[in-house]
């Protein structure tokens, strides 16, 4: 059986969820394919095939979208008629049906796919046909940013996805029920895979006994509006006022740097925080290992690999009810979840943790290591995905 | 007759003499409202006014005639600088071949910057020493860089810098070469307009004697504005809260939304819009994520007699901030008559005090934002008509825009006097 993945890029080898699954796939004796806007190669595990680019200069873009697109009226006749034609079918403009033909000539050149399986749903958007016109089922992913934020900028964006769509992939129960009032249908077959951490990389014997002083507070996180960065630097900053010691560490780069170090600045909290920027994977642990409580008060969160991991290493973990999250950690389980924008509330709740006990907080700690262990294993995603193709076969 | 030309020429150099000549550099040519009308007053008190920037002729505003261009060649466009620093070497070699010839030096002893900033850094100096200004008035903090070398040379033109909102309140803090930039220029710097008291004190951690500091207001255009009658809400209908201004992270909106969910949770009846042109992806989360939707209103970008119109329209003007120099919009909702209340960033205690012309909340503080829009709605029409009274009168006192350029030029004068 073959499958095609549709992704932006090919996955980093940070990005282990979808690396995992890919290894999983082929030892189960799936052929997996990659289908990206832009290859890269350093990605060596499958084949890769790459969409055709568009020039941005005016006349380039002309000569070459003309071109290709002639080409493949040539060469891919039976194809190109069909697309077109199911374009036509779904109610879409001249101009946008070969828009979507010349984004899509990558997958629809390769003939023998069974799955068509976009990695995002937004991947999905103005590809809705390719699956059909294959003779291939097709699966879509539902991560986050794609079902959370996108639609809320382009309302009904996927109402032609949720009619074409064969089996879905969610994440999060979460995300499920959005995709619901987004208009999926309660008939199509849904599957919920978590991701997955590599538990042997991670996981430590060792249980934390006290905390360090001042306190170690760390996030792993793109600095992007969505992680709460700021609601974070609030709760803090009230910490502070409390006359808590503590350092707090983000990790990560990204657009809002300024907004952020402004913020930090402006609370009276700079010297506290540290932007420690992109850092090698292989250093997130060590990060991880030298913290005492890990925070991850997003405003939206598809789940959240780094709270795995922080998990994995024994960090007590906050989060906020975004989404995922509260699946990710059970509230006073495994970890607290607190209502998200609230930073009073999670200034509250850290204040809780830094007097718990150590016990109990061994305890929560010992929790949380268990679950991750048995739960968020590779090898469990590896077997979650392998059915996950196979249970469709009817 | 050669006494008649000899008096005619004595004439044209005392006047060549006593026209002052000012280059206001704004990085570009076609820099926002205030500068343009900055350069437009300036002009009409006979004062040589030159706007200096990157660009070319073709991106220039269309201003008052009496303002010069220097348009120093297309930042996008290498060949734009080319064209430029060959033109003005030549007329260079006519007029001011010393200076050339030390300018040409800079640029080929810079060889380590990218050659597009020596182009610019080379029309930059050309500029300067063809026309040889008394003045040059930067308009944005850090280009203070691109005149750095002046500061050394007493008998070139004196430096003013203007301190507004982000460069001065925001960048230096989060960007050491910044810091380090302003640490090392601004003590040599002749004078500095601040926007606020607040801005202006900023600055003196930098070592700045508090003498070269001068504050001058920005203001709005008293004529033409349009007056709102009734200042009081109108019960009858959902208070209708008015916010102006783009989206960036500074304006604070997701603040803004935080409070008002706080305020539909108690049943208060409300309409929020927000004037600010396009779809800014965070705010439609936040807004469909609380379940605001039927609550708040995005408009595009409007003409300005149609923000009046709508300012007038509004119950209450609401600023957000977490950070501006002083923000325009809110003298203008002032000048309109619509009562204001805002965060209580730096400058803005200079413009309202808490209860007598506006109100102000605690900067970030999303409930004592909610708690400010309850007290506005139990106040009395009596009270509220005496707020805007108030409002209107610290405009008109404070914020007069007509005499922004005279100010500036009290300022000028005065700095050239202690040359």
């Amino acid at each position: 059986m073959t499958i095609g993945f549709v992704l932006a890029n090919p996955p980093g080898y940070s990005e282990t969820f979808l690396v995992n699954k890919i290894r999983g796939l082929q030892e189960n004796g799936y052929s997996v394919a990659l289908f990206v806007d832009k290859p890269s190669p350093a990605f060596k595990l499958c084949a890769q095939y790459a969409a055709p680019g568009v020039p941005a200069s005016g006349w380039l873009r002309l000569l070459k979208v003309g071109f290709y697109t002639v080409y493949f009226r040539l060469f891919y006749a039976t194809i190109y008629h069909q697309f077109i034609k199911a374009e036509q079918a779904a109610g879409r403009s001249t101009t946008e049906g070969f828009k979507n033909l010349y984004r899509s000539m990558h997958l629809l050149k390769t003939r023998q796919l069974d799955w068509v399986h976009f990695g995002f749903a937004t991947m999905a958007v103005g590809r809705e046909n390719v699956a059909a016109v294959l003779g291939a089922r097709m699966a879509v992913s539902f991560r986050g940013y794609d079902i959370s934020i996108y639609p809320v900028k382009h309302p009904g964006c996927y109402n032609l996805l949720w009619q074409k769509v064969n089996k879905v992939h969610t994440i999060s129960n979460d995300l499920l029920e959005i995709a619901y009032k987004l208009g999926l249908s309660h008939q199509t077959p849904v599957c919920k895979i978590t991701p997955a951490i590599d538990i042997n990389y991670f996981f430590t014997n060792t249980v934390k006994s006290t905390f360090h002083h001042p306190v170690q507070i760390l996030t792993v996180a793109r600095l992007h509006w969505k992680k709460g960065l700021e609601y974070t630097l609030q709760a803090l900053s009230m910490l502070k006022q409390q006359d808590v010691q503590f350092r707090y560490t983000i990790i990560g780069e990204g657009e809002e740097y300024e907004r952020l170090a402004f913020a930090a600045y402006q609370m009276g909290v700079k010297d506290w925080v540290t932007f420690a920027g992109k850092v090698p994977h292989e250093q997130v642990k060590t990060y991880y290992e030298q913290s005492d409580i890990y925070i991850q008060y997003s405003i939206q969160e598809g789940f959240c690999n780094a709270v795995l991991e922080a998990q994995a290493v024994g960090l007590l973990c906050v989060v906020s009810d975004a989404e995922g999250l509260s699946e990710n950690v059970l509230h006073e389980e495994t970890g607290w979840v607190v209502p998200k924008r609230n930073s009073a509330f999670l200034m509250q709740q850290l204040l809780k943790i830094i007097y718990l006990p150590n016990e109990k907080r061994q305890e929560t700690s010992q929790r949380a290591m268990r679950r991750v262990k048995t739960e968020f294993s590779l090898t469990r995603q590896q077997q979650a995905f392998s059915a996950f193709y196979q249970e469709s076969e009817f | 007759m050669l006494q008649y030309w000899r008096k005619k020429c004595n004439c044209l150099k005392i006047s060549i003499v006593s026209t002052l000549k000012i280059f206001l550099f704004d990085g570009s040519l076609n820099p926002p409202t205030f500068i343009k009308t900055l350069l437009e007053q300036l002009a009409a008190k006979d004062v040589k006014c030159y706007l200096v920037g990157f660009g070319n002729n073709k991106q220039a505003a269309k201003l008052d005639r009496r303002i010069k261009i220097i348009a120093l060649g297309d930042n996008r466009s290498q060949w734009s600088g080319v064209e430029v620093a060959v033109k003005m070497a030549v007329k260079s070699l006519v007029q001011q071949p010393t200076a050339l010839q030390k300018n040409v030096r800079h640029f080929l002893r810079a060889s380590g910057t990218p050659l597009r900033k020596r182009l610019n850094d080379f029309n930059l100096r050309n500029a300067i020493s063809l026309h040889q200004p008394d003045l040059i008035h930067i308009q944005w903090a850090t280009h203070i860089a691109d005149v750095e070398y002046l500061l050394k040379t007493p008998q070139g033109p004196k430096i003013v810098v203007s301190l507004r909102g982000k460069l001065v309140n925001v960048t230096p803090h989060i960007d050491e070469k910044i810091d380090q930039l302003y640490a090392r220029t601004f003590p040599q710097v002749d004078a500095f307009h601040a926007v606020s008291k607040h801005i202006g004190d900023a600055i003196l951690s930098y070592k700045v004697a508090p003498k070269k500091i001068r504050v001058i207001y920005s203001g709005v255009q008293q004529q033409g504005i349009p007056q709102k009658n009734k200042p009081h809400p109108i019960i009858a209908r959902p208070l209708q809260i008015l916010s102006i201004g783009r989206f960036h992270w500074k304006k604070g909106y997701h603040y803004a939304l935080d409070a008002l969910y706080l305020l539909a949770q108690k049943n208060i009846s409300f309409h929020y819009t927000i004037i600010a042109g396009g779809n800014n992806e965070e705010l439609l989360f936040h807004i469909n994520d609380l379940g605001l939707q039927e609550y708040v209103t995005i408009l595009p970008a409007l003409p300005h007699v149609e923000v009046f119109k709508k300012l007038a329209e509004a119950d209450v003007f609401l600023l957000p901030s977490v950070e501006e120099g002083i923000a325009n919009v809110v003298l203008e909702a002032m000048a309109v008559g619509v009562p204001v209340i805002s965060s209580d960033f730096g400058g803005i205690k200079e413009v309202i005090r808490h209860g007598e012309n506006g109100y102000l909340f605690q900067n970030r503080n999303v409930r004592d934002l909610a708690t400010q829009v309850e007290y506005f709605l139990q106040q009395s029409p009596e009270t509220l008509e005496k707020l805007v009274m108030n409002a209107r009168a610290t405009v008109a006192k404070q914020h007069n825009l007509s005499q922004l350029g005279e100010n500036m030029m009290v300022l000028y004068k005065e700095i050239l006097q202690t040359a």
